[in-house]
């Protein structure tokens, strides 16, 4: 991140990353995506794979 | 990964980003969602999670298969996300599964051919059988993870 040269226009910037330059924003009003069921179930999933593995600590369903 | 990505916008936390896919189809809107699931030997778990955003149904879309012919711009763009986040919140493991094994499938190809590069920055390892192997070609992995080195 130290080389990243940032480039400010309306809002948008672009760095230069390992893998090439890339172009961004910060949105300070972005809804929160993490209430809605489709992300839930994908940590869910998630979870449930990665509990085969042993030492992992899950943590708790928001059911829970 | 030096190829072509789309421009994204970032939440003020860094682990939430949107970006728009342009293509045949229209204009698609997609979110992508870093989420803590847990923690395994002092490192953070995160699952990413990917979807489409259907603005008539104010909510995302399961089923969604775009083919809004852009795959490898979108998956440069996800991959940009993967080191936008694990720069901005240090050393921790980040998981990827596809809500089916033809999805899985299409996270596999594409790590395969860009190996060589992710590994420059990360560890990678996929889920077989329950056990994480190091990443290499010829196994259908159920899921792969991360660690930034």
């Amino acid at each position: 991140m130290s080389q990243a040269k940032i480039i400010k226009e309306e809002g948008w910037q672009t760095k230069d990353t390992v893998w090439g330059p890339v172009t961004f924003r910060i949105d300070k009003n972005m809804p929160d995506y993490g209430k809605y069921p489709y992300f839930r179930k994908k940590a869910e999933k998630a979870k449930k794979t990665f509990s085969q593995i042993p030492g992992f600590t899950p943590l708790p369903s928001p059911s829970e | 990964m030096l190829r072509e990505k789309y421009s994204y916008a970032a939440n003020e936390d860094g682990a939430s980003f949107t970006f728009e896919s342009t293509g045949p189809k229209g204009v698609i809107k997609k979110v992508i969602k870093f989420e803590k699931v847990g923690s395994w030997v002092n490192l953070s778990v995160y699952s990413l999670g990917f979807g489409d955003w259907n603005d008539e149904l104010h909510d995302f879309d399961d089923s969604a298969t775009s083919n809004n012919d852009d795959r490898d711009k979108v998956l440069a763009t996800v991959a940009s996300t993967v080191l936008e986040f694990t720069e901005k919140h240090g050393q921790l493991v980040v998981t990827a599964e596809g809500f089916t094994p033809a999805r899985t499938r299409l996270y596999q190809m594409a790590i395969r051919a860009n190996l060589a590069e992710i590994e420059k920055s990360f560890l990678v390892y996929g889920m077989y059988q329950g056990v994480p192997y190091p990443f290499k070609p010829g196994i259908n992995f159920q899921s792969f993870f991360v660690i930034k080195k």
